[in-house]
């Protein structure tokens, strides 16, 4: 398959970026491409001209600010974050989200960044951001500014980085010990996308039996990857049994309207949601007693 | 328009022409006449076009040309070394681990990066690290042992430094 | 190295002997039809249909014509080529195949325009920018809506979308469906659609001298002679001019035992613009159009007595070919459905109503296994409902039907000869070594704890490598059952075998070297096979219907023991001893009772070069042409599979714990490449059950039109599948059968019984493929309420 003609522009800096896509009518950013060139492969798109910032070297870290936080450039591969040791140790719910993504070749080549600004609702990245409550900061001609995933992630395959804007990092937390995670994903086969996938944070309290704080971001389940508040709310403060996390399993598809394709229709995600909203919690629960000594 | 793009293949230096929309796939095969590497879906999914770009893995047909322009590129033409074929190779013909071949440059590569960066990869490893490779002839069944086999041979026989290793 | 080993006397038919073909491929120095470049290549796309049924009002192609490096454009306007039927029943209905649409389209995919470029991109880009005036009209896409007769027709000239109708007979099935003492079960059985997806698509690359008149075409085919007849049928140039070559081919399974109008609109195009064209079909293109298989309909019922003895089957298949079947095989997938699906098992009162109707979706082709994975899961579904009906263990049942060794030869309901074989000693090894008994006792344990596990079993019966006269007589099919090979020895004593069929992954090189140089009597490394050019090679029929060893390798004997017969005489005459005392074994000749020797390299110079020296009026040279004919009508595989699966209640998926095949396709020539060949067979048939389907909208668009969706099992979803072979020689030269396609016959009965066998609290009946999560979830989902509604009202 063969793309349609486009210019393509390598910059090197931010600067030179920013400063291309604002000279452009057409741009579109190209930074893996493991979303972008199949689709322009298939000519569903046709960018004029394909601005490549892969190759801007300050793109791709991950490195700690302070002690509550990771910033990762939004460069940073799909294998660099499954296989960091220091998100492992601070926030290891994304190492594990990442780790599922597709393939080994494309985990090699596609980058957090790109995964974000693609906001394809079933990708596996954006739930466990939204989760995360992680920050986005995106640079433009008018400077930086900083978002919150809930404001991220617009509408399908839209996020607030406009077209002169490229992401320049990611901000995650440092997860204490007090918290549980889990990543979840049910698909057909191995690296398929998900029929839904789910990412689960949790804050127990000091003895492991209430819970102080639940995040449930949910992939491919509406428009854009989303939160399951009403979960959320009513998990907050409770006692954990089984009783309740099949209840709050339950109210996760509350405002949910999933798609239907090949894989699932949408009220089989619908269910599955809850399968796997209740599985979570009790993946995330069983983690947060361990590492807090409360097994 | 096209573009010289200039690039180190197997340890060599090459250089050909390419329009900007170019996949690397294609330049690979027509430009530089390598044409090991296959090509066998439109979307990323099969793995037959993987080579390793700067000692990565990567699916070639979701690589622009252009973007390999000054990079180091391995493929299956590289592997033998002084008309000695590399262990991976001998494992797949030892243990029929391919059937038609067409997969087969493809998921020696992928074999290649799990095993340089995993020596003794356990069988659910050695599954996880070729899933994205696709096979319709063997059920990989013999795959799977090849590159078992390959990666204790290679345990033994300490691989040849590659010239392309990037440290 | 194997070649090394291969010296020592041991036959080397029966070794597992590394292949010959890999030191190519694992190089990457393989030859596929997109690396054949040649000078001043053009290349060829085409523009296809997105209807599925619409009327063509007009193609204007003038902005493309201007695009940079267009050539040619070529539109149905411009040809009026048809592909003609090679399979003639008189009450087979052949539909129109053009080789470009031209008043309307049938099918999304159906190619409208081709684009002549200097480079396949822009052939691409021309190729979108043709304007197509299409006018929509109602798609036909169920089969079973298109019988009715209000249903839209495809073909306006039909009085109905009906390819063929069939009944049969035999036996008084109405008679014992009537016996008091008859258990009767019904079930309805759907099979999807899915096709053979090898990983190497179509392509074609065709070049015309007009110096010579000679056509040559590179083609990724499995029948590169059958390849180059068809191309004389429709364009119209002797076939003498045309040479097709065939380098490595990139998996095949059937499908290229086809061949579709961009094909020969690809060599049409060589020939009218006298240059070299390159067509490389996408993934897209071919799954839309290359070959779709699988989607029948049975409405099944069978009588049984009540200690599971099986009267009689009755059956009602409603099969749907899409557009039309392809022109190689036409409507005999749905025929071999019925035909097998008695398989091992006695019965002698069978009848079937089959009805092959077209939709508007992609054409019939054919797809490894051809039928009978749909015939062999329909009666394993009947069986296992049976045996649930009776109350009896599943195993038991099929035991206590199975056909015995004492019966062989045995004839089939339909006249097939199964020739000899156990099969009752296969399924007892299959039970063992699947643990079958140790299964059932841990069974209960896990489902009391919420473990759903089941297994399940299957046999199938195949007829492998069917010689001539079956094929005209009862399909009407102009092709020949036998195969061919040549041997030619140089005056070095080497020995090149030629022969028409084609490996796409069957390793031929190695096999048929092995067969001829233990038939000849000289070392493995002596002896090389070529295939894949007309040129070289006499007339062949190409690699399908599991018959390359069968009748390749019964070519080879044939030939290897006419020139064996000409080596001995030209040794003794030069010996000077009688013929019966010569004898060839490593290269050398010796003559009982005389220490002087002679080397083939030796008797081959005198043959070739010094041929005065020949006896007295033998004709000089060492050039032999043999054909080998099936001796029997048939020969039959066949094996017992035993599927162990384990179900996610909450999801519906599946995973397979366990996959174990005994299998019995005679000798074996190369048991490595043989269990190979199964292996890859399971897998197919893992896939075509549980992953892969064409799935159409009711607007008749392909929703399964990339790799995104249309899901090839990968190397997680594939277990270690186990094989044991048993050997029971057939009675062709070197006692082979067939085997290529085999594992996927077997596997679809044996995974959906496994999932019924695991579902067995809920009574589920796993009658529809493919077993997606959200099938099996909405079939456990529709138990449990039903469950639930029953204790609501019994409370």
């Amino acid at each position: 398959m063969y793309p349609r003609p486009f210019e393509y522009r390598a910059v090197t800096t931010v600067d030179e970026a920013l400063r291309v896509l604002h000279e452009v009518e057409d741009g579109k950013v190209l930074a893996g491409g493991q979303s972008l060139l199949p689709l322009m492969k298939l000519r569903l798109a046709s960018p004029g001209v394909l601005v490549d910032i892969s190759g801007i070297p300050d793109l791709s870290y991950i490195r700690p600010q302070g002690e509550n936080a990771v910033e990762i450039g939004s460069l940073t591969t799909h294998d660099t974050v499954a296989h960091s040791a220091l998100l492992q140790e601070r926030c290891p719910i994304l190492p594990a989200a990442a780790r599922g993504i597709a393939d080994q070749q494309i985990r090699n080549r596609g980058t957090i960044g790109g995964s974000s600004c693609h906001a394809d609702p079933a990708s596996d990245l954006p739930p466990t951001l939204l989760a995360l409550d992680a920050e986005f900061s995106i640079v433009g001609p008018k400077g930086s500014r900083t978002v919150p995933a809930k404001e991220f992630f617009v509408d399908l395959f839209e996020t607030q980085v406009q077209r002169d804007e490229i992401l320049h990092h990611i901000q995650v937390p440092t997860l204490g010990p007090q918290w549980g995670w889990s990543y979840t994903k049910f698909n057909r086969r191995e690296g398929d996308y998900p029929i839904v996938g789910v990412a689960i944070l949790v804050r127990l309290d000091s003895h492991g039996r209430r819970l102080e704080e639940v995040r449930i971001g949910l992939a491919a389940v509406n428009p854009t990857p989303c939160r399951a508040r009403a979960a959320e709310r009513f998990l907050q403060g409770q006692e954990i049994s089984p009783a309740i996390l099949k209840e709050a399993a339950h109210r996760s598809t509350e405002g949910l309207h999933p798609g239907s394709d090949m894989h699932g229709s949408s009220q089989y995600r619908r269910d599955m949601v809850q399968v796997f909203v209740r599985r979570g919690l009790e993946e995330a629960v069983t983690r947060a007693r361990l590492a807090g000594g409360n097994p | 328009m096209k573009r010289k793009v200039s690039l180190r293949v197997n340890g060599e230096e090459r250089e050909g022409w390419a329009e900007d929309r170019m996949l690397l796939v294609h330049f690979l095969r027509d430009e530089l006449n390598l044409t090991g590497t296959h090509i066998g879906c439109d979307t990323g999914h099969c793995g037959a076009c993987t080579v390793l770009l700067d000692g990565k893995s990567v699916k070639s047909c979701m690589v622009l040309a252009v973007q390999a322009q000054g990079r180091k590129v391995e493929t299956i033409e590289g592997l033998e070394r002084e008309g000695k074929l590399h262990p991976l190779q001998e494992a797949f013909r030892e243990h029929h681990g391919l059937q038609c071949g067409y997969c087969t440059p493809g998921m020696i590569l992928s074999s290649l990066y799990l095993l340089r960066h995993n020596p003794s990869p356990s069988e659910e490893e050695i599954r996880r690290a070729i899933s994205g490779n696709l096979c319709r002839c063997t059920g990989y069944v013999n795959i799977v042992k090849a590159v078992r086999a390959a990666s204790e041979r290679m345990a033994t026989r300490v691989e040849a430094p590659s010239t392309e290793e990037t440290g | 190295m194997a070649e090394v080993i291969a010296r020592s006397t041991e036959a080397l038919v029966g070794r597992s002997l590394p292949r010959r073909e890999d030191l190519t491929l694992v190089r990457g120095q393989g030859t596929f039809v997109d690396d054949v470049h040649l000078p001043g290549l053009l290349h060829v796309a085409f523009l296809r249909s997105p209807y599925a049924h619409a009327l063509v009002k007009g193609v204007d192609t003038s902005s493309a014509r201007q695009q940079a490096g267009v050539v040619h454009i070529l539109t149905g306007a411009d040809l009026d080529l048809q592909i003609p039927t090679w399979m003639k029943l008189p009450d087979l209905r052949t539909p129109p195949r053009p080789l470009l649409a031209r008043d309307r389209v049938l099918y999304v995919g159906e190619p409208v325009a081709a684009v002549v470029a200097t480079d396949p991109y822009l052939a691409r880009d021309a190729a979108e920018s043709i304007d197509v005036d299409y006018v929509p009209l109602p798609p036909v896409v169920d089969a079973e809506s298109a019988l009715s007769p209000s249903s839209p027709r495809l073909y306006p000239e039909w009085k109905d979308n009906l390819l063929i109708h069939r009944a049969f007979r035999g036996g008084d099935p109405d008679g014992q469906f009537q016996r008091p003492d008859a258990v009767k079960v019904a079930t309805r059985v759907v099979s999807h659609r899915y096709s053979p997806v090898p990983m190497e698509n179509r392509g074609v690359v065709a070049s015309y001298e007009r110096g010579t008149g000679d056509l040559r075409i590179w083609a990724s085919t499995q029948f590169p002679h059958v390849f180059g007849t068809l191309t004389s049928q429709v364009l119209g140039i002797p076939e003498h001019r045309i040479r097709v070559t065939a380098g490595n081919v990139g998996g095949g399974f059937g499908i290229k035992s086809a061949i579709f109008p961009d094909e020969l609109v690809t060599c049409y195009l060589a020939h009218r613009l006298g240059k070299a064209v390159k067509w490389i079909e996408t993934r897209s293109e071919h799954l839309l159009v290359a070959g779709h298989a699988r989607q029948q309909v049975h409405d099944i019922e069978g009588a049984f007595l009540p200690d599971g003895t099986l009267l009689a089957i009755r059956d009602r298949i409603v099969a749907d070919f899409g557009v039309y079947g392809t022109f190689w095989t036409e409507v005999q997938p749905a025929f071999l459905s019925a035909l097998h699906l008695p398989g091992p098992y006695r019965l002698r009162h069978y009848s079937y109503d089959l009805s092959c109707v077209v939709t508007n979706k992609g054409p019939y082709g054919p797809h490894r296994g051809f039928g009978r994975p749909v015939g062999t899961l329909v009666i394993e579904r009947l069986l296992d409902r049976a045996a649930r009906e009776l109350r009896l263990d599943p195993a038991e049942l099929r035991r206590r039907n199975l056909i015995g060794p004492s019966e062989m030869p045995y004839t089939s309901i339909h006249g097939i000869t199964y020739d000899s074989g156990d099969y009752p000693r296969a399924f007892s090894r299959l039970l063992e070594l699947g643990g079958y008994q140790r299964f059932r006792a841990t069974q209960e344990a896990l489902r009391r704890n919420g473990r759903l596990v089941g297994v399940g079993l299957s046999m199938y019966v195949e007829y492998t490598a069917p010689g001539s006269g079956q094929l005209l007589k009862n399909l009407g099919w102009e092709v020949g059952g036998y195969e061919a090979a040549t041997l030619r020895m140089d005056p070095s004593g080497k020995v090149t075998v030629a022969t028409g069929l084609l490996s796409t992954g069957q390793s031929h090189e190695t096999i048929f070297a092995q067969i001829t140089a233990d038939e000849l009597g000289i070392p493995l490394d002596d002896v090389v096979v070529r295939q894949g050019d007309t040129s070289l090679a006499p007339y062949g029929f190409g690699a399908w219907a599991s018959r390359g060893t069968v009748t390749g390798g019964g070519a080879c004997i044939l030939a290897a023991r006419r020139l064996k017969e000409k080596l001995l005489a030209i040794a003794a005459h030069r010996l000077g001893v009688p013929v019966e005392s010569v004898g060839l074994s490593q290269g050398v000749f010796r003559a009982a009772g005389s220490p002087r020797t002679l080397t083939v390299e030796e008797v081959a110079t005198i043959a070739i070069r010094m041929p005065s020296l020949l006896p007295e009026g033998m004709e000089p040279g060492l050039e032999v042409t043999a054909r080998y004919e099936p001796v029997t009508n048939t020969t039959c595989s066949y094996a017992a599979h035993l599927a162990m699966v384990e179900v996610d209640p909450e999801t519906g998926r599946l995973s397979i714990l366990k996959y174990v095949v005994i299998d019995d396709a005679g000798r074996l020539v190369n048991p490595r490449t043989a269990h190979g060949q199964v292996h890859g067979a399971v897998a197919h048939g893992i896939g075509g059950t549980i992953f892969e389907e064409l799935r159409y909208s009711p607007e008749g668009q392909l929703l399964s039109s990339t790799f995104q969706d249309y899901l090839l099992p990968t190397s997680m979803d594939v277990p270690n599948v186990e094989v044991e072979s048993l050997e029971t020689p057939s009675r062709n030269p070197g006692g082979f059968k067939g085997l290529g396609e085999g594992g996927s016959i077997g596997a679809p009965a044996a995974l959906a019984g496994a999932l019924e066998d695991a579902l067995a609290p809920w009574d589920i009946e796993v009658n529809e493929t493919p077993l997606t999560p959200e099938r099996v979830h909405g079939w456990i989902s529709s138990a449990q309420s039903r469950r639930a509604g029953r204790e609501g009202t019994g409370a």
